[in-house]
């Protein structure tokens, strides 16, 4: 028990039940803790003088509780719900704004593809509609192999080897260990190591077919130097993830590792904020759709962003290094 | 002969577990079937989720909390029960009673029961 040898066994139920809530639907969750507050309090007192612990661990794990209110079959199960909209709900909007921002962008830069606006305008709308449709499916169809074959998740988490009633925090303590955010994090960088080593082989001249032109503005040599350093992080960035959802433990070396990479990623994004220019404007044939003063523009303007971005990834850091320190996902009280 | 022994003796342990298995699960399909009458034939008067469970084990109908609770939720939400929290010593506690559409389901459920059993009867007695 987190810092208190004094605890009463209510309190210890009341952490248990909390936990239980976790995984709860939210329209009866408060309603069930109560009833499940009541009945277990209930049940140790009439049992008498018996380890509030043990009590618990006979109950099962709060996952497990949670789910025998859940009596329909399900494609995700409330064990991997809470994971599946973390991901979900980072991966999609994501996938949806590269999308639409890269239709636009070659819509702006090649109209003759189109007829009309009103075209453009359905060609973006439906192909981000189905991209972000076929790339929610994807994740459902992961979720849904974890569901069934990773013995609802339990073999994934290794919740019944690991639980401990012990291990339950109170009101305003922080979880540790967030599987969907471990899962968040691998997708991110495995989507990051494809983008970027594919947009640096393939992306960066200019992509002709009959009369029409698109030019795509290549990385820099002085950004490509940094290409391994950048694949090194997000590689380690994997390791540690798939390490965390092995182990399901933060320790005092996951934790080193950790900030070690945040520090690392702080590091590299105030060197490639030092190089003057991450694009460069590629060579443009006769037949180029725009002039060599617009393609720089372009990649003034790209530069730019890039360069937010990096900014950006600094401040998010950091900002993530002060939220582990103060501590994260505090747990709620549903009794109240 | 030793190791033939011995192999025959775990093939035939296995098969035992295998069948003890079938037989548990078989068992506990049957009770499912009964579980909704058993709680109804309890609720004509209020009890609390505690007392139904204490209740019901001491008549020999063994249940268990993770079970009885989620179905006292069903049962509310398809309308044969109705309950409402009660604020007592030492802490407030929901009482559950049956409802008009619940008296009437389980008396069909009843009837329908002693209607089943009849016909098992015929069925297992029969040469």
């Amino acid at each position: 028990m987190k810092n208190d040898k004094n605890i009463s066994p209510g309190e210890i139920i009341k952490r248990y039940v909390n936990e239980v809530g976790r995984y709860l639907p939210k329209k009866d969750r408060r309603d069930i803790c109560r009833e499940l507050y009541s009945s277990l309090t209930d049940m140790l007192e009439d049992r008498g003088a018996e380890d509030v612990f043990d009590f618990l661990k006979e109950q099962g794990t709060p996952r497990k509780k949670a789910a025998t209110y859940y009596t329909h079959q399900y494609l995700i199960g409330p064990e991997l719900f809470p994971a599946f909209r973390t991901v979900t709900g980072i991966v999609i909007p994501v996938i949806a704004a590269v999308l639409a921002g890269t239709l636009t962008i070659t819509g702006i830069f090649s109209p003759e593809e189109y007829t009309g606006t009103g075209e453009f305008i359905l060609e973006v709308f439906g192909s981000t509609f189905s991209g972000t449709a076929s790339a929610f499916g994807f994740i459902v169809l992961i979720f849904f192999f974890l569901q069934r074959h990773g013995g609802h998740g339990e073999k994934l988490s290794k919740d019944l080897e690991t639980w401990h009633p012990k291990d339950l925090l109170a009101k305003g303590e922080a979880k540790e260990f967030a599987l969907g955010e471990q899962i968040v994090r691998i997708v991110f960088s495995v989507f990051l190591i494809l983008l970027v080593n594919w947009h640096y082989d393939s992306i960066g001249n200019i992509i002709s077919s009959q009369d029409i032109t698109i030019i795509v503005p290549s990385f820099s040599d002085s950004f490509i130097r940094f290409l391994p350093a950048v694949n090194t992080l997000w590689g380690l960035t994997i390791g540690l993830s798939v390490v965390l959802i092995i182990s399901r433990k933060v320790n005092y070396f996951s934790r080193i590792a950790d900030y070690g990479l945040k520090g690392y990623t702080i590091a590299l994004a105030i060197a490639l904020l030092n190089i003057e220019r991450l694009f460069t404007v590629p060579a443009l044939s006769a037949s180029a759709a725009m002039s060599a003063e617009t393609a720089a523009f372009i990649v003034a303007i790209l530069n730019n962003v890039m360069k937010g971005i990096f900014v950006l990834v600094i401040v998010l850091t950091i900002i993530d290094i002060v939220k582990s320190f103060v501590k994260r996902g505090k747990t709620a009280d549903y009794l109240e | 002969m030793t190791i033939l022994c011995y192999t025959h003796y775990i093939i035939s342990m296995k098969k035992t577990d295998m069948y003890d298995d079938v037989r548990k699960n078989l068992i506990q399909e049957l009770r499912r079937g009964s579980v909704v009458i058993a709680v109804l034939s309890r609720l004509s008067k209020e009890h609390y989720g505690y007392t139904l469970l204490k209740e019901l084990n001491e008549l020999g109908f063994s249940i268990e909390q993770n079970t009885l609770y989620p179905l006292l939720r069903r049962l509310e939400t398809q309308g044969l029960l109705s309950s409402q929290w009660k604020v007592e010593d030492p802490r407030p506690r929901r009482y559950y009673i049956r409802s008009e559409t619940g008296t009437e389901v389980f008396h069909d459920l009843i009837k329908e029961s002693k209607k089943l059993q009849k016909i098992l009867e015929v069925l297992c007695n029969e040469k």
